[in-house]
């Protein structure tokens, strides 16, 4: 049991540090951005196809994560361009079809064989009841954590942040205030498209699969930002690691072996359910 | 439309006028059995092939121009539904269930429902974007399980077999074609009737829908059901088609490519969802007979959802609406525009009022709102007579519209009492449900415009009226008040005339009382004015009281016999007009607000 | 209107059900119609996943190399033969239409060398319809083994499971066999008819059977697992990348004391450069004669031809060559035209050919369902590099299911 909860670890990581994410965005930007895995994985691949070029790791990685920014600045873009008036659901829906263009853009431009990628992170940390801690999990729970607290600290401590608050939730009052939206907006995206690459190069070489899988991973972060209610980063961050306990805790279990990936679904949408049970109407007047 | 039918010389093929909309429906339906005949018997092999394809996926587009595209939920689990038809067929094949594909299709499609339904209870708490979620975590969910099980019979060779008369790849296409026809023709025949106009207007706004009196619930559900059946057929159809089904038919990553694809066709019409299955198969051989990498299909299509979602309607949507400015173009040409003038309401009727023995066509009792610590509405007693028409007015935050929430259902009356002509809706042991009350005679409009812009204005008028309404009584009901033809979309009407519309709607339900909230707000003066003689008019007309939330005191003053003053959640003057706009507390409570008065 | 149109929606309805029952006059072309064949050249198909998640291009190219150089040495009695590669991406759709294509649109009279996760699986039925043979290069899914119309050249997932269960408990002789599995598509029922196979074999079990691995599973739960439950032997059907990850974890962890056996897909250089040493300790089975052996006689031809022809050094292109040059001697003996007919007879008449780079002779004949491969050899990661344990071929002396 002890070992699972220890094991689970990374993975608690993974999907805390992407469920931050996107219920980051969602509070910046009133996007539930469905591709912020998916940029990632392209900021993946941008640095491996460098390195396997002779690039040196860390400036391969460099430039995936810059890649990656580049690419969800883009998605921002389409999004401020064309949606700053539609709700989240539109803009949601606009997400959709940004990961599917994302995942075979990147099936186009990096082929389809896998690749066995360096993992930056491989080395050990302590051992826990047996089980070794890897330095991926480690940063990976790290950049979880420094993605909450900054986001956090982004949208209560600084005016910055409560002009990014005010944009999402009041896009076309605050451009007739003046305030230059577009440009911060497209920001955040680039942002989270670069912290997405750096999750993801921790993340990749442990999980090692292809792009698809990969982009998926935006599944598993979705539940655990449901179960903040895309709005509260605690919630998230404890949503995300719950997750991946549960996962590593079911992994090393021989329980509902055939039905274990069902388990996490059914409690999430019984969480959500019973958190979101008076909201009986669509609009609150 | 209407004037299609006017006196104008027919064209006419042996006897049969080409003209009228039956002749044309005909028309259109041998035409389109002629050209699948057609394709069927003349296509090479390999492209009749790719044409069930295409067909069958345009099945499952119309499951999600149900879902997605009328009653406008996000739904990223087609495939999941798709997949559970599919896996339904194999077993009956297996099991050797009499019947064939012709009692497989069916039952393919009733095996979905449940998980349908079970998609859409969630459904009834969530929305946008977490319902979004949900489905594409239920879309995995299905596959994780689809993919731990094998599809029954895969592993012993069993193939799905096909009855005899569809043997033949030929066949089986016209089966598809068939079997779309009948979908289509299906949602066509829903379309008109309630449950059909429900789905459109969930799309806009559940608070109005319910306030028309029709069950938010039963609308979602119903609208999950018939998806998931339809998708279950396509997937029972697949199964045919292939003879063999895998988990990877129907992978998560489908169903995301499936919405993505009903966006931009528009599949919430036959000919969209065509369109769209053909897309799908078309660009796929496009490429590779081009020697492109497929990907490349799936970033076309991306581009075109956003495209799509940028113009906010699909390939569909533009098709018909360019179809419609040619035909209006066409009529105009030969029909002089006789379109009702807002000035219709000529000699001012008065109001026949029998003074004494009136019922109460409304009363409430001790009715409060609160807001956890905020009191809005505190101990409000009211009684609107039959016949009357009754004018609740108060400063910004008074508590007005917090008391026809509580009248009508959305939030609870604290234990207060509300009846609707003599019957009990809201006691001290809560109240009826918001469409229950609809439907006991208690109709309400909204401040904020809420009228479901997918909508003609006769199938929003007879979805608010809840009845038949001839093109009589419509021309009647809005007369006076909106300059509309029955057959116009209700997008293209401006926002003060939905509103007037939404009024309309209200009145041919025959409420026995309508709550009106500020229907004046964004009119003109003189449009103001004489919305209020049309007020005054109402109970004669259509026998209903009217409960008038308004600003405009002075069409409070043109339309009501009585009124009611709240001030901070109390009523602070009851009585005739004329008294209660003197009396000095509410000159306090107003004037202080709006000196204009 | 309303009303008109209403009644005009039962018209509608009318016209659809005579629509599908018209459609009892049409049938389909017999398939031999637009047989291929035509003038000089000699076509031949093949369907293969060459794009998407998992793909085998390897297998496609080395047929191509062998049909190739078949054309360059005058064609098979003065007939070219040419080669029409579809790609399924992965994808059971696009696996049929690529089916369809190739078979009714071209018009070839057989397959072969095909690599693919699903074509069999979609497209078997359609193969058998159309009284077309397919000499699969590499059979993945277990259509390909239960299917009279498809013969593989490789030993398959399944018996190479059943192999390696059988080398860990008989020639090892580890007490304690686990088995982790990653499912993919309709593959649980055969691995449970290898697992089976195996018990009836030889009367022992499992200690652990856990087929809940996912291509994108983290897997460390499951290698502490697997120590946790004293695991002497584990068999582990991961892909390369799959593969790659399990035995880094493995290391990560300090697991040491067991057995790490794997199926052929992982047995490449790739999967070898990658571990280095951390890969100490894994097996693979090789389906046909280990390729990494640089001086084995039995592979001499084929190294020279896929040297010369740039077509990368792997399993899968052993799979390819020897799907084609199965196929090209058969076709040497066919008297008459070379029909999508007489290349079924052909294969229906076939006896038993051996070459020294299987275990088991090929086979084809007119039985229900396909297994002629049914041996490996076993070769081990050291220092990485491959190297075989067991120069003898282990052959199954079970059968499946």
């Amino acid at each position: 049991m002890f070992q699972g909860l220890v094991s689970g670890l990374a993975a608690g990581g993974t999907f805390a540090a992407l469920g931050l994410l996107l219920t980051a965005m969602y509070r910046l930007t009133a996007t539930v951005n469905l591709a912020v895995a998916a940029t990632g994985v392209a900021g993946v691949y941008v640095m491996a196809a460098l390195a396997g070029t002779g690039w040196p790791y860390w400036a391969a990685a460099l430039a995936g994560v810059a890649a990656g920014a580049l690419v969800s600045a883009g998605c921002g873009l389409v999004m401020t361009r064309w949606f700053a008036e539609s709700g989240p659901q539109t803009r949601t829906a606009v997400s959709i079809a940004q990961l599917i263009g994302i995942i075979a853009l990147a099936y186009i431009a990096f082929g389809d064989e896998p690749r066995v990628l360096p993992n930056p992170a491989a080395g050990r940390v302590a051992t826990l009841a047996g089980v070794v801690v890897t330095q991926g999990a480690v940063v990976l729970l790290a950049l979880a954590v420094v993605i909450g607290a900054g986001t956090s600290l982004l949208l209560t401590r600084t005016p910055l942040g409560l002009r990014l608050r005010a944009m999402a939730e009041r896009p076309v009052t605050t451009e007739l205030l003046g305030i230059g939206t577009r440009a911060l907006t497209v920001t955040v995206w680039a942002l989270a498209g670069a912290l997405s690459s750096l999750v993801l190069l921790v993340v990749a070489p442990v999980r090692s699969s292809d792009i698809l899988s990969l982009s998926m991973l935006i599944v598993p972060a979705c539940a655990a930002a449901l179960l903040g209610g895309l709005r509260r980063l605690a919630g998230a961050l404890a949503g995300g690691l719950a997750l991946g306990l549960l996962e590593g805790v079911l992994a090393g279990s021989a329980v509902v072996q055939q039905y274990r990936d069902v388990v996490p679904f059914a409690a999430i949408l019984l969480i959500l359910v019973w958190s979101r049970r008076r909201e009986v109407w669509d609009a609150s007047r | 439309m209407r004037r299609a039918d006017g006196p104008v010389a027919r064209r006419t093929v042996a006897g049969v006028p080409l003209d009228g909309p039956v002749a044309r429906w005909a028309v259109a339906g041998v035409l389109a059995a002629a050209a699948a005949y057609g394709l069927a018997a003349g296509l090479p092999a390999y492209w009749v092939f790719l044409a069930m394809s295409a067909v069958i996926s345009g099945v499952l587009l119309q499951s999600l121009g149900v879902v997605a595209g009328q009653a406008g939920m996000v739904s990223l689990c087609q495939m999941a539904f798709a997949a559970i038809g599919a896996w339904t067929t194999a077993q009956l094949n297996v099991w050797g269930v009499p019947g064939g594909l012709y009692v497989w299709l069916p039952l393919a499609g009733l095996a979905a429902v449940p998980f349908g339904l079970l998609i859409g209870l969630p459904a009834l708490r969530l929305r946008g974007v977490h319902l979004a979620i949900v489905t594409l975590g239920f879309a995995a969910t299905v596959d994780v399980v689809m993919a731990a099980n094998s599809f029954p019979g895969v592993s012993q060779g069993v193939v799905v077999g096909r009855p005899a008369g569809l043997t033949s790849d030929r066949q089986y296409f016209l089966l598809c074609c068939g079997v779309f026809a009948l979908v289509a023709v299906a949602l066509a025949l829903v379309r008109r009737t309630r449950l059909g106009a429900s789905w459109r207007a969930l799309k806009e706004s559940e608070r109005a829908t319910a306030a028309a009196g029709t069950s938010v619930p039963a609308a979602k559900l119903s609208a999950f059901a018939v998806s998931a059946f339809i998708a279950g057929v396509s997937g029972a159809l697949l199964a045919g088609q292939l003879a063999m089904v895998v988990s990877r038919n129907f992978d998560p990553g489908q169903s995301l490519v499936a919405y993505a694809v009903a966006v931009m066709a528009g599949a919430h019409h036959a000919e969209g969802a065509l369109v769209g299955g053909a897309l799908g198969v078309l660009v796929s051989e496009l490429l590779r007979r081009l020697g492109v990498p497929q990907q490349w299909a799936n970033v076309v299509f991306a581009v075109g959802a956003v495209q799509a979602m940028t113009q906010g309607s699909g390939m569909s949507d533009g098709l018909r609406a360019a179809l419609r400015a040619r035909r209006a173009r066409r009529s105009d040409a030969r029909h002089a525009d006789t379109g009702p003038g807002v000035s219709a309401a000529a000699g001012p009727e008065a109001p026949a009022l029998a003074a004494d023995g009136r019922r109460a066509a409304l009363r409430i009792e001790r009715v409060s709102v609160r807001y956890g610590q905020v009191v809005a509405v505190d101990d409000v007693g009211l009684t609107v007579l039959a016949g009357e028409v009754h004018g609740l007015v108060g400063p910004n935050g008074a508590g007005k519209s917090s008391l026809v929430d509580a009248i009508s259902g959305f939030v609870p009356t604290g234990g207060g009492l509300v009846e609707v002509g003599g019957v009990a809706v809201a006691g001290a042991r809560g109240g009826a449900a918001v469409h229950r009350r609809a439907r006991a005679g208690l109709r309400r409009t909204f401040q904020q415009d809420r009228v479901p812009v997918g909508l003609s204005v006769r199938e929003y008028l007879r979805f608010a009226a809840r009845r038949a309404l001839s093109d009589a009584e419509l021309e009647e009901g809005l007369a006076g008040l909106v300059t509309a033809a029955p057959g116009d979309p209700i997008a293209a009407l401006d926002v003060g005339a939905r509103r007037l519309l939404e009024v309309a709607g209200t009145l041919l339900a025959r409420p026995a009382i309508a709550v009106l909230d500020e229907p004046a707000a964004g009119l003109g003066h003189a449009e103001s004015e004489r919305l209020g003689a049309w007020l005054r008019r109402v109970p004669a007309r259509y026998g209903a009281a009217v409960l008038l939330i308004e600003h405009d005191l002075d069409l409070v003053r043109a339309a009501c016999t009585g009124v009611t003053v709240l001030d901070f959640g109390r009523v602070v003057a009851q009585g005739p007009p004329a008294e209660v706009f003197a009396e000095p507390r509410v000159l306090r409570a107003y004037l202080g607000e709006e000196p204009a008065a | 209107m309303i009303a008109m149109r209403a009644r005009a929606v039962p018209l509608a309805v009318l016209l659809a059900f005579p629509l599908s029952v018209a459609g009892c006059g049409l049938s389909d072309e017999p398939p031999s119609a637009s047989s291929g064949g035509a003038g000089n050249v000699i076509k031949v198909g093949g369907v293969s996943s060459l794009s998407g998640a998992v793909t085998f291009p390897d297998s496609s190219a080395a047929a191509k190399a062998v049909f190739d150089r078949v054309n360059e040495q005058g064609g098979v009695n003065g007939h070219k033969i040419e080669y029409v590669s579809a790609d399924d991406k992965g994808d059971p759709a696009a696996a049929a239409q690529a089916a369809r294509d190739v078979v009714t649109n071209q018009g070839v009279v057989a397959l072969a060398g095909s690599a693919s996760l699903l074509d069999c699986a979609v497209n078997a039925p359609f193969y058998q319809q159309s009284g077309i043979v397919s000499v699969q290069g590499t059979g993945v899914d277990p259509t390909c083994f239960e299917s009279p119309a498809v013969s593989p050249v490789n030993t398959g997932p399944y018996l190479n499971m059943a192999i390696n269960l059988y080398y860990a408990s008989e020639v090892l002789k580890r007490d304690k066999v686990c088995m982790f599995l990653a499912i993919l598509g309709n593959t649980n029922d055969a691995y449970g008819g290898a697992v089976k196979s195996w018990t009836a074999l030889t009367g022992k079990k499992l200690t652990l059977d856990d087929r809940t691995v996912k291509p994108d599973s983290d897997p460390t739960p499951f290698v502490l697992r697997a120590r946790r439950e004293g695991c002497q032997a584990v068999l582990y059907n991961g892909t390369e990348p799959m593969a790659i990850a399990w035995m880094k974890v493995v290391k990560q962890q300090d697991v040491t004391g067991i057995d790490w056996l794997m199926t052929t897909a992982p047995y490449t250089e790739a999967v070898a450069k990658a571990l280095g040493p951390d890969g100490d300790g894994m097996y693979a089975n090789a389906e046909f004669e280990p390729f990494t052996e640089a001086d084995s006689p039995a592979l001499k031809d084929w190294r020279e031809l896929m040297t010369a022809k740039n077509v990368p050094l792997t399993s899968f292109g052993q799979g390819g060559y020897l799907a084609a040059t199965y196929f090209v001697d058969t076709l040497r003996t066919i008297k008459g035209p070379i029909t999508r007919e007489s290349v079924a007879a052909a294969f229906r008449a076939l006896k038993p050919v051996q070459t020294p780079m299987t275990g088991t002779p090929y086979e084809f004949g007119q039985a229900a369902r396909h297994f002629s491969n049914r041996a490996g050899k076993i070769v081990r990661l050291k220092d990485g590099a491959w190297h075989v344990v067991t120069p003898e071929w282990v052959r199954y002396p079970g059968t499946l299911g």
